[in-house]
């Protein structure tokens, strides 16, 4: 357990410090979730279960990444409990890998949940928003940039955390953080190309992204610098970490859940 | 609204084992062996029929010492007219089938 604190201790620091090299900001926006998720990783019990062979390790992984307590009809459902208990009476190893595939399949493929889709959009929706009121204020002398490489990762890791605690299930947590990000990163696409074309018109040289001075020489020139795909996928990969960590943040904060899921 | 599709072979299978079943309640695994059916083909019809309210579920209340209580699985009421109205379109379906000369797949022929 202390090596596990430790190796969260020196993971933050050495986030901080690559983060402190590219954004001193960064720093401390970024490192929270990291330090919040190591305090409650290493609170974590030994599960007992090192012995657990391929099969029940693959049915256990689906079953953790798709726990959910209750069914939309309020019924207690664990379906990952269920799988579990039918791979216990399977004796041939065989037999039991080829379950257990069929089986993790099952659980990941089950069908997502509409409020994931809801709430992604409420969130996106607002973000979009936030950041065009910003950009209506003025752009600063950092652009837009600054706020959107930095703000959704926190907002992403809230989501998915909230989500995640609140219905006791990783597999809500996950859906909506992940969903909030794909759908935070069209929000923030649209209003770039918006926003770009309209500083275009009030100060042709200054880029959205980062206020710096740049020579466009058309409205189209100018947005597809912002919505340029690289733009976009370097957003996603700074963003893509945070749902992750708050939705396993979020089920691990209430423990382990009481069946032996 | 809810979309009404046509079952699928698999699905159709399932019902008909399920209703075929003397004792009531059946095991997912036993499902699978019994149709020659992957889990990851029986488990999201079980999961479907469930959530439909056509399939009940229950935990096995008396499970062998040194293994967790298996999930079973039974027809509601609803499911057992579902299984009704295919079997008897699968009746109406049988002279169709032979005089155009199609097979039914040997695994699941052992469920109609």
């Amino acid at each position: 357990m202390t090596t596990r604190r430790t190796g969260w201790i020196v993971g933050a620091l050495a986030v901080a410090l690559v983060l402190s090299m590219i954004a001193p900001g960064a720093v401390i926006v970024l490192a929270v979730p990291v330090a919040v998720v190591g305090s409650i990783l290493t609170r974590r019990r030994p599960t007992g279960h090192e012995d657990r062979d391929v099969a029940e390790r693959l049915v256990a992984a689906a079953a953790t990444l798709t726990s959910e307590r209750t069914s939309s009809d309020g019924e207690q459902v664990d379906w990952g409990a269920a799988v579990r208990a039918e791979l216990a009476t399977i004796t041939v190893p065989r037999e039991r890998r080829r379950f257990a595939v069929g089986a993790a399949v099952a659980l990941l493929g089950r069908p997502h949940s509409r409020r994931s889709f809801v709430v992604a959009a409420a969130v996106a929706v607002a973000f979009g928003a936030g950041v065009l009121g910003i950009s209506r204020a003025g752009l600063g002398d950092d652009g837009l940039g600054s706020v959107t490489m930095l703000l959704p990762p926190v907002m992403l890791f809230a989501i998915a955390y909230l989500c995640a605690r609140s219905t006791r299930s990783l597999r809500f947590g996950l859906e909506t953080g992940v969903v909030a990000a794909l759908t935070t990163l069209v929000a923030v696409a649209v209003v770039y190309g918006v926003e770009a074309a309209r500083w275009y018109h009030v100060a042709p040289d200054v880029s959205v992204l980062d206020g710096d001075h740049v020579d466009f020489d058309s409205t189209r020139a100018a947005v597809l610098d912002v919505v340029h795909p690289i733009i976009l996928l370097v957003h996603l990969v700074f963003w893509s970490p945070w749902p992750v960590l708050g939705a396993w943040a979020g089920r691990e904060h209430r423990g382990p859940p009481p069946a032996d899921a | 609204m809810r979309r009404s599709r046509k079952p699928t072979p698999q699905t159709i299978a399932v019902v008909l084992a399920l209703a075929d079943n003397p004792s009531g309640w059946s095991h997912g695994y036993h499902l699978c062996r019994q149709l020659g059916l992957k889990a990851g083909t029986v488990y999201p019809i079980l999961m479907r029929l469930a959530e439909r309210g056509q399939v009940e579920t229950a935990w096995e209340t008396d499970p062998p010492s040194g293994r967790p209580a298996r999930h079973l699985y039974r027809l509601s009421g609803e499911g057992a007219r579902l299984a009704e109205e295919l079997r008897a379109a699968a009746a109406a379906e049988i002279p169709r089938t032979s005089r155009s000369g199609g097979v039914i797949r040997p695994a699941l022929g052992e469920a109609f």
